[in-house]
């Protein structure tokens, strides 16, 4: 799927079992970097639309390539479900675009139930982490990340104080310089008024619906991972996160 | 022994306010087994002097190209020669096509070359020449011309008269101070303070870099433009220090550093670069770090 494994380092987040791979340091050549991270949910509930969102997911990645700040961009997949121990499951760490094939990306064979909390938590947990060992190293850090989901959390290990207490420090400024979170909601019409609580509550930037899971919103939502994370990285260096993210899909 | 190089420049603030482009002008490279680094400092009343400063910096660096190895040869004095004549040539030509006048053309010289066969550094004009040691010592020379009047190696094509008159009249005045500092984990301690003569320094200073201080003890050389003596509410040796303190020596480690210096440590005392600065630095890899023997 890239590069040696060699070359990627694990790290810790917090005590509660959680834990991220990242590009050692003396790999990463630039300035600056934005964290992309793509959280997609892979519970049995996402087996009708396995394919098209595997590909969405590949189209989203992929995209980014195109951005004038590739160079500049990490990503880390992760997928979630609790048929994972732990709750999520990396399909790679944090890396750049040109590591990454996305022809390599295998089946999510979709099964179990969704840690939605887990995810947000993972997600937001890593990249405090890591962002702080780059701003450490004098990389200029920002970020974005998107938690792709069907249905509400219903079972994790993380706790809601957790992820507020990850989502707190991701926007206090001082060690990632912005930071947005998108919740996606997709075939998500019953539990959509939970998704929408669950973003306020946690204090996750924006919330997303992109409707029914049609190969038309499919690629509807890998335009819009690709154009948000082109725009969130251009805002780096401005001090401020972008504001050109759509308030639709 | 693998080399590395990187630079980096950065707008004063002083030239912010006042509508003036950055002046200050830095590159590097390696050419062959040759690494360099080169910073310019154009005259903030001359003319397109921003534009002198990318030319001197861009010619001195297409003179080492030109010379390769030759330039850490044996033979200092000839290197030093070859190059000042090829960046010369260059610089009469590209004069000429660009119609770029004397006034453009005001600006210093400052370049290092290191090979695994040793180095120099050939300052002309003022500035900062830092020798990183891989014990973390860092031995600092600042070159600073009286009465805020540097030379400038363009000087030498017509009116050096009127650059000597400008300090007394005296080619033997001593015009041009040189510091020696040395800073270690825990102190900083003045080493000397020389003075050397109007004519001295219009050939410029020269610092010779031994083959066995390559090999054995050199971690960084850096030059640096006077921008980093002009550093709100920051000591000039501190300031270098800050600068050189590379957290991460991957890609463009020397830029990753300015930046953060600039947009961190320095504005938190102050303005921060309240003049141009730049600075270019060579790294050595030695064997024991992953450089090839």
């Amino acid at each position: 799927m890239g590069r040696l494994t060699g070359d990627m380092d694990s790290h810790l987040i917090g005590r509660g079992g959680f834990a991220f791979t990242g590009l050692r340091f003396d790999k990463l050549g630039a300035t600056e970097y934005t964290l992309v991270t793509v959280a997609v949910d892979v519970s049995g509930s996402v087996e009708l639309f396995e394919k098209e969102l595997l590909s969405a997911i590949k189209l989203a990645v992929d995209a980014c390539k195109k951005s004038p700040r590739s160079d500049n961009i990490l990503v880390r997949v992760l997928l979630f479900s609790t048929k994972f121990q732990g709750g999520v499951s990396e399909l790679h760490g944090f890396k750049p675009l040109t590591d990454i094939d996305v022809a390599a990306y295998p089946a999510l064979h979709p099964s179990g139930s969704t840690p939605l909390w887990d995810a947000v938590y993972s997600s937001i947990g890593a990249t405090n982490i890591y962002a702080e060992l780059l701003a450490n190293q004098d990389y200029g850090v920002n970020a974005i990340t998107f938690v792709i989901t069907d249905g509400a959390n219903n079972s994790s290990t993380a706790t809601m104080a957790m992820i507020k207490h990850e989502l707190k420090k991701a926007i206090s400024g001082e060690k990632l310089e912005s930071m947005i979170s998108i919740l996606v909601g997709i075939n998500s019409a019953e539990c959509r008024t939970y998704l929408e609580e669950f973003q306020k509550e946690a204090g996750m930037t924006h919330y997303k619906d992109i409707g029914d899971a049609t190969p038309r919103n499919l690629a509807k939502l890998a335009a819009f991972v690709s154009r948000s994370v082109s725009s969130q990285s251009q805002a780096l260096g401005t001090g401020v996160p972008s504001k050109q993210i759509a308030a639709t899909i | 022994m693998k080399f590395h190089s990187d630079d980096y420049f950065h707008i004063g603030h002083e030239h912010v306010v006042a509508g003036k482009p950055c002046q200050d002008y830095a590159l590097s490279g390696l050419s062959g087994g040759v690494a360099y680094a080169t910073v310019s400092d154009g005259c903030s009343t001359g003319g397109n002097t921003d534009v002198g400063a990318r030319l001197v910096a861009l010619s001195a660096a297409k003179a080492i190209h030109t010379l390769g190895d030759a330039v850490t040869g044996p033979k200092r004095d000839y290197a030093v020669e070859a190059i000042v004549f090829h960046q010369q040539t260059i610089l009469n030509e590209v004069k000429t096509l660009l119609s770029v006048t004397r006034n453009d053309m005001l600006a210093t010289c400052l370049y290092a070359v290191v090979s695994e066969r040793g180095g120099f550094v050939h300052v002309r004009g003022d500035g900062v020449v830092a020798f990183v040691k891989r014990n973390g010592s860092i031995l600092l020379h600042r070159f600073d011309w009286a009465n805020n009047t540097p030379f400038y190696p363009e000087y030498l094509n017509d009116d050096v008269s009127s650059f000597v008159e400008a300090h007394g009249g005296v080619e033997d005045a001593h015009a041009l101070t040189e510091e020696k500092w040395l800073l270690t984990n825990n102190e900083c301690k003045h080493i000397s303070t020389t003075t050397h003569s109007i004519a001295h320094g219009m050939g410029g200073m020269l610092i010779d870099i031994n083959q066995e201080v390559v090999k054995n003890e050199l971690a960084y050389v850096a030059v640096f433009t006077d921008g980093v003596e002009a550093v709100d509410g920051m000591d000039w040796k501190e300031a270098a220090a800050h600068l050189l303190d590379f957290k991460n020596t991957a890609g463009v480690f020397a830029k990753r550093r300015m930046i953060r210096f600039v947009t961190k440590e320095a504005t938190a005392r102050g303005v921060g670069p309240s003049d141009d600065i730049a600075y270019a630095a060579i790294r050595v890899e030695h064997e024991s770090q992953g450089g090839a023997p």
